[in-house]
């Protein structure tokens, strides 16, 4: 397994009880995701876990892992993170993209110049945000919008942004 | 403690002339906005604002829903990246 094509979804955060038990922080939005996956691997794509009755406890789950009977074995675990292969993922909607695929992209100006990468995707409330890092300067952020994300060429791994233009002597009180 | 009705929202001033402004000149610029206890008002609807959070603006398009709450609410203070797992965003219109 190549471990470019990995995504973390989840933690075990530590052991629960006297069976080896394990207790698992999710990092998803869909609980499914991780209740559906199959396989999940280490960071370097080598290892394969394998999570057996999944069941909700407090903000976390715990599951079973084959070969974990006691808590001795499974304090050995705590503080793995579990990736998931990036292509079992479900096909997004239209206009819809994944943090995950967004982020790195290259964002380019309408006129073809570069204005930086996109650092990460925020969300305060007010809707999806492009946070776009320029070389040697400060982030900033774009609204994820049609009229200032024009384009998205997932293939050739670039967005097209508007920058938003600020009012006029708008830094007076 | 609730604020008391006789005074009406918080709203400095400056910010009602830059709306004007803006209003005025047909452009759908942004707002820089400090205050972030400024009661958000029918009248910003489809306005944006970017909303100070101690280090930069974070844009934030005032839509129906936001309607008397204030506009710190929308710009977060703290940073979290955290991880993208399945997290999705969807470009809006």
């Amino acid at each position: 397994m190549s471990n470019n094509n990995l995504i973390c979804i989840a933690k075990i955060t530590g052991t629960h009880g006297v069976h080896g038990l394990l207790k698992v922080k999710s990092f998803t939005e869909n609980v499914e995701t991780l209740l559906q996956a199959k396989n999940l691997y280490d960071k370097t794509g080598n290892k394969t876990f394998k999570l057996n009755d999944i069941k909700s406890h407090k903000d976390g789950f715990l599951c079973k892992i084959d070969g974990i009977e006691n808590p001795e074995d499974g304090v050995l675990l705590r503080g793995q993170e579990l990736y998931i292969d990036r292509d079992t993922l479900p096909e997004p909607d239209e206009d819809e993209f994944y943090y995950v695929d967004l982020i790195g992209l290259d964002a380019k100006l309408v006129n073809g110049d570069i204005a930086g990468k996109i650092l990460a995707v925020q969300n305060h409330g007010a809707g999806d945000m492009l946070e776009i890092k320029p070389d040697g300067a400060k982030s900033f952020f774009v609204p994820f919008t049609e009229q200032n994300v024009p384009e998205v060429k997932m293939k050739d791994k670039y967005v097209t942004i508007v920058p938003l233009s600020y009012a006029a002597n708008d830094d007076d009180k | 403690m609730s604020r008391s009705v006789w005074k009406g929202p918080y709203i400095p001033e400056y910010i009602m002339k830059k709306v004007d402004a803006v209003k005025a000149s047909g452009r759908n610029d942004v707002i820089k906005l400090y205050d972030r206890a400024t009661t958000i008002l029918p009248q910003f609807i489809g306005m944006t604002f970017g909303v100070y959070n101690g280090q930069k603006h974070i844009p934030v398009l005032v839509t129906d829903q936001m309607i008397g709450h204030k506009f710190g609410e929308f710009s977060l203070t703290r940073t979290y990246y955290g991880h993208g797992a399945d997290k999705k965003a969807k470009r809006g219109k």
